[in-house]
């Protein structure tokens, strides 16, 4: 380490609240995911209590709906999705392309604040009395019929969205224009490609939830009719809209995670990654498809068969780059010189852990299979398979141990 | 023991076997492909565990037949997944034509069934055994869902619309009925039975119930209750409904739409969406509950064929 390095060059809470270093910043968001994950995990523990008996062990169901509805929204909005892009993309991004911070450093510094202000609000509708809608608020229940917390939660969502929106814009512009002399796209880490693939989601997804939670509160405070068909609204509409954004959001939560991996295992296998440039089009093509499968969510919603026939069409087609990106992984395996450190355990975990995950998905974009399936444990242990022992892990792994190398 | 353990619920109705045919593909192929990747990595990161500390392996090579095979062979096995599982689906999604209809009213926290017959039931649908029956449904309130596991169904029940779902029990006995759509702090407890009779005893059940007017009698009292006649009669402003039940209406902008179950739900209840008419009937949402509603429509469809509509 050089005499004086980042860490070091000054001293204060000012220095910190106020720095626009993209490796203080992204300490800064350590910790805020750090806080956020001991939240949701404290609600998963107490939720995993309960269910010790059948009648529920610990609590009345309004609360354990409480604690699944807060588990969820926490670990998706306020952990996992910033955690990989603003902890290590923030860190890394500028390292990796020789760049000395990001496009927009100040920006950068917003987007934590405005983070920050939509956890708070959030936090402060767990402590008056929490939500119970469910993460995916489907209305007419979060509307019109439930009697918790729904403005201040969705209003805390809206408005921590658009620090994803603010990094993913920050992001891309930094990729395109502030790499290094002779740094060509083909040159990058597989880190910076799985980054951009998300950035993209994170600009064109964000925006969506960010309406839909408006509409939310419109119908909930004003009573205007949008989703409740009592006040001549739809309650399909709604479904479309969330899962229109809810989908590409949970590629959010994998793709960086396994950009995470690519340079895990380059690194531990003392080797280039192989296939770079299949697992490079496998990020972006996984980040472009996933905009059109919302529907596989919807299949027994009454949406029309034919609708769900080439949902499930799209749903099988993304399964496929995910595919690619684990053979390339294993390959790379072959005649290399594979240490045994803790950080490639992990990413070999990650593998194994993410391709079962990923093979019950195949159960659900199958159209037959999926009708018995649907709202089903089935496909929490799917997502929890991915979420936890893929991206999770490594997420953790990474923070903790340093990041790759 | 571990032969009885029952990977799958009973199969009891006709799609049952099919579905778990795909179900056990499906579950061999993530076996069969997490082992293979699995033992792949064990025996990769043990063959080529590094065993000296400056080792540097050869550079990576690329192998172009190798990445098309095996993006070609999970492609392969996804089209043949998806064409399985479609053609399943397909088939299974229109209701056989002799199909019984049901009808199903949900509610927090519990599901109201009606039988066009008259009897009526709370959290329970008694059905004959091997005889196709078509459940139309709607809620009260929030999104619920009508699923069976043993039939291998599942329909959401929407707030302002029908769902529809059909099946054909093949074995007698009770079976678990749940709610699967979380609807609030009731959702967990709004689950019931459908009890599958043989045909004799379905009908000595039905005689058994209390006597309540078959579903298309109620909706004829509704009927004159509410004054429909005043406008639906013979010369009245509204058009002759005899046979309007299934047949072919044309709009205003020269298309057709046929008058199904939805579209007489939303004459009754919102019928300045009708296109077509001027704008002069009432509403009568706010005036009838999404039961008699049905009843409603139960009469209108006993009032004749669409073969016997004269225009």
């Amino acid at each position: 380490m050089p005499h004086v390095h980042y860490l070091n060059v000054n001293y204060g809470w000012r220095s910190w609240l106020f720095t626009v270093d993209h490796k203080r910043i992204a300490w800064l968001y350590l910790v805020a995911i750090t806080f956020f994950f001991a939240v949701g995990g404290i609600a998963a523990t107490l939720m995993r209590l309960n269910l010790i008996e059948p009648q529920g062990a610990l609590m009345e169901p309004a609360s354990y709906n409480k604690l699944f509805t807060m588990h969820g929204l926490i670990m998706i909005f306020f952990f996992l999705s910033p955690a990989v892009p603003a902890v290590l993309g923030n860190f890394l991004i500028p390292l990796m392309l020789g760049a000395r911070d990001v496009a927009f450093p100040r920006l950068n510094l917003l987007s934590w604040y405005v983070f920050m202000a939509g956890g708070l609000v959030f936090l402060y509708s767990v402590i008056t009395g929490g939500l119970d809608t469910g993460w995916t608020f489907y209305t007419p229940l979060s509307t019109t019929y439930a009697n918790t917390n729904v403005m201040s939660a969705a209003m805390g969502l809206f408005i921590a969205g658009f620090s994803s929106i603010l990094t993913g814009l920050n992001f891309m512009v930094t990729i395109h224009k502030m790499r290094a002399p002779g740094l060509t796209w083909f040159r990058l880490p597989l880190f910076i490609w799985s980054l951009y693939a998300t950035s993209i989601i994170f600009i064109l997804a964000f925006p969506v939830i960010a309406i839909t939670m408006v509409l939310i509160m419109l119908e909930r405070f004003f009573r205007v009719g949008i989703f409740d068909p009592a006040l001549g609204g739809d309650p399909i509409l709604f479904q479309h809209l969330f899962w229109f954004f809810g989908h590409p959001e949970v590629y959010i939560l994998i793709l960086p995670s396994m950009g995470v991996v690519s340079e895990l295992v380059a690194a531990f296998c003392r080797k280039r990654v192989f296939g770079y440039s299949f697992i490079a089009f496998s990020s972006v093509a996984i980040a472009t498809i996933s905009f059109l499968v919302w529907g596989h969510h919807m299949f027994v919603s009454g949406q029309s068969i034919y609708a769900g026939l080439v949902f499930s069409a799209l749903s099988f087609a993304v399964a496929i780059p995910s595919a690619i990106k684990v053979f390339n992984w294993t390959a790379t395996l072959h005649r290399a010189s594979v240490s045994y450190d803790a950080p490639m355990l992990y990413a070999l975990g990650f593998i194994g852990l993410f391709t079962m995950g990923g093979l019950t998905g195949l159960f659900l974009a199958s159209l037959a299979t999926d009708v018995h399936v649907h709202d089903t444990y089935f496909v929490v242990a799917h997502f929890h398979y991915i979420m936890v022992g893929g991206a999770s892990w490594v997420t953790s792994e990474a923070s903790i141990i340093g990041g790759p190398r | 023991m571990w032969l009885d353990f029952p990977f799958q619920p009973r199969q009891a109705s006709t799609v049952s076997v099919g579905w778990d045919h795909l179900f056990y593909f499906l579950t061999a192929l993530a076996v069969f492909f997490s082992a293979l990747i699995f033992a792949t990595i064990f025996y990769l990161a043990i063959k080529y565990r590094r065993r000296s500390k400056d080792e540097i392996p050869p550079p990576t090579e690329s192998n172009l037949p190798l990445e098309l095979t095996w993006t070609l062979i999970p492609a392969g096995l996804c089209i043949v997944l998806y064409v399985w599982s479609s053609s399943l689906y397909m088939r299974d999604s229109r209701p056989p034509a002799a199909s019984t209809e049901i009808f199903v009213v949900g509610k927090q926290w519990m599901w109201k069934v009606q039988h066009p017959e008259g009897p009526r039931e709370i959290n329970e649908l008694h059905v004959p055994v091997n005889q196709p029956i078509k459940l139309t449904m709607t809620s009260e309130d929030v999104i619920h869902d009508f699923g069976v596991p043993v039939f291998r169904i599942k329909k959401d029940v929407v707030p302002g619309l029908y769902t529809t779902e059909w099946f054909e029990a093949t074995e007698t006995g009770q079976f678990h009925l749940f709610c699967d759509q979380y609807c609030g702090v009731g959702h967990t407890h709004m689950e019931g039975w459908v009890v599958v009779m043989t045909p004799d005893d379905y009908e000595r059940w039905l005689d058994s119930q209390a006597k309540v007017e078959p579903m298309a009698v109620a909706g004829g009292r509704l009927f004159d209750q509410l004054g429909c006649g005043t406008c639906h009669a013979a010369g009245g402003k509204g058009p002759p409904l005899a046979g309007l039940a299934g047949s072919t209406v044309k709009l205003q902008d020269g298309t057709t739409v046929t008058a199904d179950d939805a579209y007489l739900r939303s004459a009754i209840l919102n019928p300045r969406a009708i296109a077509g008419y001027s704008a002069i009937m009432p509403t009568f949402q706010g005036q009838v509950n999404e039961e008699e509603v049905l009843q409603l429509i139960a009469y209108l469809k006993s009032l004749g064929s669409p073969a016997e509509r004269k225009p």
